[in-house]
Order: structure tokens, then C-alpha cells, then sequence
């Protein structure tokens, strides 16, 4: 799957590592923020998470790194090059 | 890790191969609205909903991770909600992971409709409902029969007039009741399923008291783990107040409650059951013995400890390699992947059980 956030575009194999969602189903925006117990909670990272659209299972669209134990779970992500009006992604 | 005895290599199926490669012991069709039912209320039921603006009662409490709990590529394109369109359940999960038969579970919450005859009009509706948008839509479904536990007179009515159509392979009842189901109340509806020799399903959800042990929590993701507690408190009331000694062949299926808890809870009955069992001297066997003789579970949710040879460990000390059956909770956002939900150190004879000879056997399905 490839996404487009203003002119950044991000490639990832539209697979879920836990249970093999299809991730371009889910939805990509923000979440919300660590804090403190209690306090206020804030919504950031705006356009910058990947939702699942089964478990809501988050990831860093960037790395592909889950929010939760990213050293465990990753979705693979692609090397992405803009040249003019094409978008190559490189996929070997 | 389970072992298998020579009681447990029999095929769970009387000998039959089963050419079969997955049954789903738990999916979800609802109504797309009331108007969807009306066809199979009375006149004075349809007058009475169309004057009140009466709509399909949700007994739930807190906003789930998604509208209707499902999961986000679950809505038909037509529109309608996830689970109300047979045609695209059909091939977003039968065709799909190629299910041979699944067990539809309609979350229609009856018992929390407090007005008792509309309730009772409406557990007939829901069943046929299911049978006509469902069941006669696809051979691969198998119905569930919805009936009103606040007046279990007129559920043993109703499961008596459904179950004479064998689509129907179960009574379904929800984990939180306003009373555990062992109490004396409640009997008619487990004398009725035994006569019908049909099990009672006992599925995740209901209402009728505060969702935790402890009262109220905050979140979902409170009330969606501390499920298992009603589970917990449903099976030490079906047990101690000898449902299974007045009923020998009754068996209840555990549909979405986990499993993981279960070793546990056997311990600490049979401990407390050598002290105190002048309260229920109708066991003359030990409590665990009927668990594991009259309960068997479904997979979904699946536990997911971060080494899976853990769930061995833990079906090793339940003991019965036909305890478990593979349900994937279609459409919910929880959904379990046939192909991913169980880990990979659940193979062999084992797997194929859990996939498919258990659920074949506990409802009966080779003979359908």
C-alpha cells in the first residue's frame, strides 16, 4: 500500500503482522499521547500513525514499528523515491 | 503438553473422516433495523413499535474501537451495517476461508427488552428471521436460538417450536445476566435444549448488573477483559447448582470468553468444593469433572501470551483435546483469522480438532 501525506508518500506491504489484516483497509491519522495518569489526554502524531482495521493495532507509518513492543512487531515498509510525476517504490 | 491417549486418537466424529477444513462456532448476523423483524411480529406488536419508535435495545455501555464493533472493511458496499447483509458475509467469510459451516450468533438482546411480552414477541421474530434472511439463504449457516431469559417458561416454548428445524444447532443465552444461570429460575431453559438435545451457548455481552465483579469500570478495554469473570461465575453456577446432575446429556458451549482461566478455576472449586459440600450435596462428583464433561469452549478471542507454548501448557491442564473449537466472531473487530489465530505449535490431530472435528461433534454437525 502506498500512502500520501501532503508531499511525502510512504510504501508498506499492506499485510498486519499480528493476524494479516489487510492494513489499507484501516486508517491513517494520529493518537493519542502518552501522559500522566488522569491528565488531560492530547491527540498528536497527526498523519503520522497507521490504524488496523481488525484489532487497532497501531503503527509508526514511517518505520512501520508498532506503537506497542516495536522492537517485536513491525510491518514492512519500502524505500520510496519521488522523481517528477512518478513515485517509484522499490520492492526487491 | 497434551498428550494423546488412546481415547483421544478416536476420530471425534464416530469413525468418520471428515472431509471438512473449517466450521466457525461464532458469527454475528444482525437485523439492518427493526423494520426487519416486522414482518414476523403481530399487529399489535408492529402498532406497538411503530407508535413508540421502538428500536433494537444495545446492551452496551461503552463506545467500542469501532462503529458496531466491527471491523472497519466489514460494511457492505450496499450500505447496510456489518452482519446484516447475508450476501457479503457470505463472501467476505464463508468464500473466503472456506467454512463449511458456521454458527450464527445473533446479538439481538431480547432479555434486555424490559417490557416481557415484547420481548417474548420478539426472541419468535428474531428466529425467524435468522431462518428465513439466513439459513435458507446459505446451507453453510447454522442458527442459534435466541429466546427471552426473564421468562424462561415461554424460552422453553420457543426453543421447543425452533428446534424442530435442525439448522438450529444451539441455545443462546448472553454471559451477563441479571442472575447466574445455575439458579432454579432459569431451569426450564436448559430441561428445554436437553429435551431438544441441543447445547446452550453462553456468549459474551448482556447486562443487567454492574459489568465487573467490583461494579463500574472506566473503559472498554476493562469491560471487554473482565468478560471472563461472568464466564467464571456462569460455570460455578451451573455446576454447583447441580444443573448437570438433574440434566445429564445438557452441554453448554463458552463463546467468546477465553479459556486460559479456566485451569485455575477448576483448582480452586474442587479445593473449595472438599470443605463445603454439604451446601451441594447433589455433586457426587468432583466440580472440575463436570466442567470438563459438560463444557467446551470457543478459541475467539484468542489468548496470545508472547510464547504460544504457553497455550499448550494450558490446554495440557485442561486435558481434553476436544475442549476447544475455532470461532473467528465475524464481523467484530476482534475477529480471528483462521489462517493466523492459532499459533503454529498448535498443529497436527490437534489443530485439525480445534478447526474442525470438535465443533462437528458438539453440534452435531455431520449429521445435518
Amino acid at each position: 500500500m502506498v500512502v500520501r501525506r501532503g508531499g511525502r508518500f510512504f510504501a508498506l506491504r499492506d499485510v498486519c503482522p499480528h493476524q494479516g489484516a489487510p492494513l489499507s483497509a484501516g486508517k491513517v491519522d494520529g493518537t493519542a499521547l502518552p501522559c500522566r495518569p488522569g491528565e488531560e489526554i492530547s491527540y498528536g502524531r497527526l498523519g503520522e500513525i497507521l490504524t488496523c482495521p481488525w484489532h487497532g493495532w497501531q503503527f509508526d507509518l514511517a518505520t512501520g514499528r508498532a506503537l506497542i513492543e516495536p522492537e517485536r512487531f513491525r510491518v514492512r515498509v519500502y524505500p520510496v523515491q519521488v522523481a517528477g510525476r512518478r513515485v517509484i517504490v522499490q520492492m526487491d | 503438553m497434551v498428550e494423546a491417549t488412546a481415547e483421544s486418537e478416536a476420530p471425534a466424529t464416530n469413525g468418520r473422516k471428515s472431509d471438512f477444513t473449517l466450521i466457525d462456532a461464532d458469527v454475528h448476523n444482525y437485523p439492518d433495523s427493526i423494520d426487519e423483524l416486522l414482518p414476523y411480529l403481530s399487529r399489535r406488536w408492529q402498532a406497538y413499535v411503530g407508535q413508540s419508535g421502538f428500536t433494537i435495545p444495545s446492551v452496551s455501555i461503552y463506545p467500542k474501537l469501532y462503529a458496531q464493533a466491527a471491523r472497519r472493511d466489514a460494511w457492505p458496499p450496499n450500505g447496510r451495517k456489518p452482519g446484516a447483509d447475508a450476501g457479503f458475509a457470505r463472501e467476505q467469510l464463508l468464500d473466503r476461508w472456506d467454512i463449511d459451516f458456521a454458527v450464527l450468533n445473533p446479538l439481538v438482546a431480547v432479555s434486555a427488552v424490559r417490557n416481557i411480552d415484547l420481548a417474548n414477541a420478539l426472541q419468535r421474530a428474531v428466529n425467524e428471521w435468522t431462518r428465513e434472511a439466513w439459513l435458507d439463504a446459505d446451507s453453510r449457516w447454522r442458527g442459534s436460538i435466541v429466546v427471552n431469559v426473564q421468562d424462561a417458561d415461554a424460552a422453553a416454548a420457543e426453543i421447543e417450536r425452533v428446534a424442530a428445524d435442525r439448522r438450529f444447532v444451539q441455545v443462546l443465552l448472553l454471559v451477563r445476566s441479571y442472575a447466574p444461570y445455575g439458579r432454579r429460575e432459569f431451569r426450564p431453559i436448559f430441561r428445554a435444549a436437553a429435551a431438544a438435545d441441543l447445547p446452550v451457548g453462553i456468549h459474551f455481552g448482556g447486562g443487567g448488573n454492574p459489568i465487573t465483579a467490583s461494579g463500574w469500570p472506566s473503559y472498554y478495554i476493562e469491560d471487554h477483559t473482565g468478560m471472563s469473570q461472568a464466564f467464571e461465575a456462569q460455570v460455578v453456577s451451573l455446576v454447583c447448582e447441580g444443573v448437570f446432575e438433574e440434566l445429564p446429556s445438557a452441554r453448554v458451549a463458552l463463546i467468546e470468553g477465553g479459556f486460559a482461566w479456566l485451569p485455575a478455576l477448576m483448582w480452586r472449586l474442587d479445593k473449595n468444593f472438599r470443605g463445603l459440600r454439604g451446601e451441594v450435596p447433589w455433586l457426587r462428583k468432583l466440580p472440575s469433572e463436570y466442567i470438563l464433561d459438560h463444557f467446551r469452549a470457543t478459541t475467539q478471542p484468542m489468548e496470545e501470551p508472547s510464547n504460544p507454548r504457553h497455550l499448550l501448557a494450558i490446554l495440557d491442564m485442561i486435558g481434553r483435546e476436544d475442549f476447544l473449537m475455532f470461532a473467528t466472531d465475524y464481523p467484530h473487530w476482534d475477529f480471528d483469522a483462521p489462517d493466523r489465530a492459532l499459533p503454529r505449535v498448535i498443529n497436527g490431530a490437534l489443530r485439525q480438532r480445534i478447526l474442525v472435528d470438535n465443533a462437528m461433534a458438539f453440534y452435531g454437525l455431520e449429521d445435518s
